[in-house]
């Protein structure tokens, strides 16, 4: 085939722009690490890959959520602690008003200790979750869930004005506080706390009339039953607080892995494997300078350095 | 009987044919490098000889003449050349308009719309684990915000370019217009000089080029005539006949990648106009599933949030996430009242502090398939955008360089057949140069020889 001097010039021309653009190609995939850089280098690869980066991205949420839910978990559990101790401390008292040793004096500051501990326990039923919201509120967490309405309710006999007169009032709700740990699951991170505080409050309130009254029979059967069952519904209470904390540590690790793996799926979707791209970047080097070398060659060769004069 | 001088006549013609050899080599030389030139060949031949009676008749030759300077072309590779032109402009400029668009998809470098649906979606589900949050309301409205920014931007960088395209096929009827006057001027050169017997290939060869150069825009054909001249056509427009040039009709619509003027219709097949529609028409559909994907947003979005109640004293209900006049991705934004304050974000149905039952039910919006966007995920089908974006770039510009190779090819053919060689030209330059020197050896042996014949009567 007969060769023109136009098409020859073209053709080296053309051989090294493709091989440098080549060679610029490998190089870059060497020195970013990225297969995908462009919509269009694997049109399929994008889908997943952006499909594996909103699951990533939701599955970081769940885990931050999850986060939320540790925490108020971990004060439900504390407060709940609290809880019992004031109770236990309050089932001890009775016990020993009940086991008649004691005088009247002896009971009265017996009830002095149960109107404290009914103080300690309102103090406790308004406690504040690290969000900011009150604890045992239900939903409508904003405002204070326990106050005492002074109107009504059981008055000291004997004229001695109690700092804890008047009955228990619960302001809150009883609709769980909910926290997404994935799709379509959710978690419950509230105590239904308003039940549970008004009735042993109004045990306390029962312990602390019988001592005053100096009722021990009353004291020693019905008031010790009814407490003690007021502790048992906070260690149930505890119990499940307990197996939910378990559930979101279960839950993180899942989601940790789910994470783990994503990241890894990108990766084989999105970048380079190394060595692999270093092998095509040398393959390019090599013919980018084959490519070179033709062309200086070439262009040199003339019909016009063979002739004389 | 020939003359004394017949010798002479001889070398004298022979010199004067290899000078113009030598001159048609260095024109060749001269035009190496100008496009659409096709190297020219002196055809030799002899002179009509003399009959000479010398016991019996016989004829004796009266030397050489140029019969003609050739131009080394071929018809059917011009031919295919221009059909493929055609088929290589249309994907070319497709191709490249669409790697523009690529660049207003930023996904694969963590920063486009498919980011932004997720925080958006992740944000409601922390606002849902943590409803009375200020931080968490804050970052709702913010990631909304960014959301329809990133949908609106990318929408309106589409409409930009759909403008500046619209320029372009201006610009295009343009350079068809000047294309085809030069076409009509070169005729009528042509008709002149191959009336009066000449054959004016330079002027051929830039009618070649500037009928390559008009493929490139549109498809044509072309007819020639026994006059010289050519007639072009694209469609049923006759852009050229064998009088003058008629400009192509300026009224376009791509939907139909139709051209118009009156009543007269040209379909537009091939060329760079033609890739200019294919493009606006590939970015009106991105368009549209930008609309799709922001009206399906607000009604989704907007009919869950409208059921809720803000924790604001006193509460509102009834309030819409994102404004729903008007519609398409356009306008896409926040609602006046979120866009005025994050208090206006409304978690659940009861305003109460623990409620996050609306911004919960908003979060599982994330994995639900739409009807409205044919049973997708937001992110799915935002997803499939993109990757269609990503087929139609690759596709056009596969297409182009398949479409280059088979020019290529054309060219190789085209050039072997018709491009100039720096050593053919060398070897023809060494060759007259050789045969002049040896006329006029020749015409110093016959001037010797006259001067013996006259030295004889001395």
């Amino acid at each position: 085939m007969r060769i023109s001097s136009g098409y020859q010039f073209d053709t080296y021309a053309r051989n090294v722009a493709q091989s440098e653009q080549r060679y610029a190609e490998a190089q870059r995939a060497v020195v970013t690490g990225r297969r995908l850089n462009s919509l269009r280098d694997d049109p399929f690869g994008t889908t997943r890959s952006l499909t594996m980066r909103s699951l990533r991205s939701a599955a970081e949420q769940y885990t931050k959520n999850l986060d939320t839910a540790k925490s108020v978990l971990g004060a439900n559990d504390a407060a709940l602690s609290d809880v019992y101790g004031v109770l236990r401390d309050a089932y001890q008292v009775a016990l020993r008003g009940a086991n008649g040793t004691s005088d009247q004096p002896t009971h009265q500051s017996m009830a002095r200790q149960i109107a404290d501990l009914q103080r300690r326990l309102l103090e406790l039923g308004n406690t504040k979750a690290p969000t900011g919201n009150y604890l045992f509120a239900g939903q409508d967490s904003a405002d204070k869930p326990f106050s005492l309405d002074l109107s009504d309710g059981p008055t000291p006999p004997g004229g001695t004005a109690l700092p804890t007169g008047g009955s228990i009032v619960y302001s809150g709700d009883s609709l769980p506080v909910l926290v997404e740990t994935g799709p379509g699951e959710a978690l419950s991170v509230s105590v239904d706390g308003g039940p549970l505080i008004s009735q042993a409050y109004r045990r306390l309130d029962q312990i602390r009339l019988h001592l005053e009254n100096g009722d021990l029979a009353s004291l020693g059967g019905d008031d010790l039953r009814e407490i003690q069952a007021s502790m048992d519904a906070v260690n149930t209470a505890r119990a499940s607080v307990g197996s939910r904390l378990q559930q979101v540590e279960e839950r993180r690790t899942t989601l940790q892995k789910r994470i783990d793996d994503l990241t890894k799926d990108l990766s084989d979707v999105e970048e380079v494997d190394l060595s692999e791209a270093i092998q095509r970047f040398k393959v390019a080097e090599t013919a980018y300078q084959a490519a070179l070398t033709v062309a200086a060659q070439g262009f040199k060769l003339s019909l016009m350095d063979f002739i004389q004069g | 009987m020939p003359s004394a001088f017949h010798g002479i006549d001889i070398a004298a013609r022979a010199l004067r044919s290899f000078q113009r050899g030598l001159d048609v080599t260095g024109h060749n030389i001269a035009n190496v490098n100008t496009p659409g030139y096709s190297r020219q060949a002196v055809d030799f031949k002899p002179t009509d000889p003399l009959t000479l009676y010398l016991g019996g008749s016989h004829a004796l030759g009266t030397g050489v003449t140029v019969g003609s300077v050739n131009r080394i072309r071929d018809a059917f590779l011009e031919g295919r050349r221009s059909a493929v032109m055609g088929d290589l402009g249309r994907m070319d400029t497709l191709s490249s308009q669409l790697s523009r668009v690529e660049g207003v998809f930023t996904d694969l470098q963590g920063s486009g719309i498919s980011q932004a649906l997720n925080a958006f979606f992740d944000a409601w589900s922390g606002l849902a684990s943590n409803p009375s949050n200020i931080a968490m309301r804050f970052q709702v409205q913010t990631a909304g915000r960014s959301l329809a920014l990133q949908i609106r931007s990318a929408y309106l960088a589409l409409q930009s370019q759909k403008q500046e395209i619209s320029g372009q096929i201006q610009q295009t009827f343009g350079t068809i217009d000047q294309l085809s006057s030069e076409i009509s001027r070169l005729n009528a050169e042509i008709r002149s000089q191959t009336a009066l017997g000449a054959t004016p290939n330079d002027l051929l060869d830039r009618r070649d080029l500037a009928i390559q150069k008009l493929s490139e825009q549109i498809g044509i054909v072309t007819y020639r005539f026994e006059d010289g001249t050519v007639q072009v056509y694209s469609g049923q427009f006759t852009l050229v006949d064998s009088l003058q040039s008629h400009p192509i009709p300026r009224t376009f619509d791509p939907s139909t990648n139709q051209l118009s003027s009156g009543t007269q219709v040209v379909d537009v097949r091939t060329g760079a106009l033609r890739g200019y529609f294919d493009s606006y028409n590939k970015l009106t559909g991105y368009q549209e599933q930008l609309d799709t994907l922001a009206d399906t947003l607000r009604s989704e979005v907007n009919a869950i949030h409208a059921t809720g109640v803000t924790q604001e004293n006193p509460p509102r209900t009834g309030l819409l996430f994102f404004n729903d006049t008007p519609n398409g991705a356009i306008d896409f934004d926040l609602s006046a009242e979120v866009q005025a304050s994050q208090e206006a974000i409304a978690t659940g149905t009861t305003g109460k502090a623990g409620d996050g039952g609306i911004a919960l039910e908003l979060s599982r919006l994330r994995d639900r398939g739409l009807p409205a966007l044919g049973g997708w995920t937001f992110s799915g089908y935002y997803a499939n955008l993109a990757a269609e974006i990503g087929r139609d770039v690759r596709h056009a510009s596969n297409e182009a360089d398949s479409f280059r190779a088979v020019l290529d090819q054309i060219d190789l053919q085209r050039q072997s057949i018709s491009g100039v060689s720096l050593d053919d030209e060398m070897a023809n330059m060494l060759r007259f140069q050789r045969s002049y020197q040896a006329a006029a050896r020749m015409l110093s042996v016959f001037n010797q020889m006259t001067e013996d014949l006259i030295d004889m009567f001395r």
